[in-house]
């Protein structure tokens, strides 16, 4: 209550954004990343400068001469942005590794139990091709790979910092590589499914789909796109005003 | 003491003073500018990221605790970032010895 009398006294209420209120929302303007994070920052540098601006107040300034002090020695969005910026991208990073490592762990586990208990897959006169075993080979050594590069995202963009410095470009290269696995291997399933003898003649039913779509297609769609996000973010220029 | 001066050092001093106590951001400047008797003057906003990443590299853990009636984000160190204090302050000592010696070389032999 003092807080809203003491802006109704400063003119806020008459439609003026004092500068703490401008700073953090040009400051929100320019950052991109994930969403949370990116709000629990914006809310921890509010925090710091009405810290600020109480201590100044309490030294005798009044309210907006405060803010505009505690704004200056604060640093400008310019100066203080990119260090930010720099941990949503690498927050947008170990997103992305954690969900590429989930989805293709997932997808591993549903494929593996299709494969042993579809009769088409696995029946006695079932007469797979070399070619097929080859396929289907290098389909689980680049899950296994895509499966390591995940967590390994996950450990540079996080804790393995600390002796592996990361920067953004890899952050855009990790992003890229989410988004050509999901396609490579989903390439790679596509063939492996529609080579098996009478597969395709199969009814898709209405169960089947809905299977398909949440376990193989919405996943795939989730990895691109915070793939995607990571090239945006990682190569993200601040245009500050 | 100005940014450029305190490169490479500011994790250092962020870890250091947060060796007694959890702090958040602006009492974590504050408690900077008190032990340096003000010598330390670097935009406030700059400490932001530095303590996100020592969060993500797990030398420091942050919750939203309650301080003086308000939500505020304090950080607190991790064992990780004990060691990691340690080793800074010892690197520290090796580093002043070293260059000590070279440029007041009277001082060794005192």
């Amino acid at each position: 209550m003092r807080l809203w009398f003491r802006r109704l006294r400063d003119g806020e209420a008459r439609g003026r954004r004092l500068p703490v209120d401008h700073y953090v929302s040009e400051l929100e303007r320019v950052l991109r990343g994930p969403s949370r994070m990116r709000a629990d920052l914006v809310r921890e540098v509010r925090d710091g400068l009405t810290d600020m601006a109480d201590a100044l107040e309490d030294d005798g300034l009044v309210r907006p001469e405060a803010e505009r002090a505690a704004v200056l020695e604060f640093g400008t969005v310019a100066e203080v942005a990119p260090g930010l910026q720099r941990e949503l991208s690498f927050a947008q990073g170990r997103r992305t590794g954690w969900l590429l490592f989930v989805v293709v762990a997932l997808q591993m586990a549903a494929a593996e139990i299709a494969w042993r208990n579809d009769p088409l897959a696995v029946g006695p006169s079932v007469r797979l091709s070399e070619g097929y075993l080859c396929l289907a080979d290098l389909m689980d050594k680049s899950q296994y790979v895509i499966l390591a590069l995940g967590l390994a995202a996950v450990a540079a963009f996080g804790p393995a910092g600390r002796w592996l410095p990361a920067g953004t470009g890899m952050v855009r290269a990790g992003g890229l590589f989410a988004i050509v696995a999901v396609v490579f291997k989903s390439i790679i399933a596509i063939h492996l499914v529609a080579l098996v003898p009478g597969m395709m003649a199969q009814p898709l039913t209405l169960g089947g789909a809905a299977y398909q779509a949440a376990v193989f297609f919405l996943p795939v769609c989730f990895v691109m796109a915070s793939g995607w996000r990571c090239l945006r973010v990682g190569g993200a220029r601040l245009r500050t005003a | 003491m100005k940014p450029d001066e305190l490169r490479g050092h500011l994790d250092a001093l962020i870890l250091a003073v947060l060796e007694k106590e959890a702090l958040h951001g602006y009492a974590i400047m504050e408690e900077l500018g008190k032990l340096s008797s003000g010598a330390i003057d670097l935009p406030t906003g700059t400490l932001y990221p530095g303590l996100r990443r020592l969060e993500r590299i797990g030398y420091l853990r942050s919750s939203w605790s309650t301080v003086g009636g308000r939500q505020r984000r304090t950080y607190e160190l991790t064992s990780a970032g004990r060691r990691a204090l340690a080793d800074e302050r010892s690197a520290w000592q090796r580093f002043t010895s070293v260059i000590g010696a070279v440029l007041d070389p009277s001082a060794t032999h005192t």
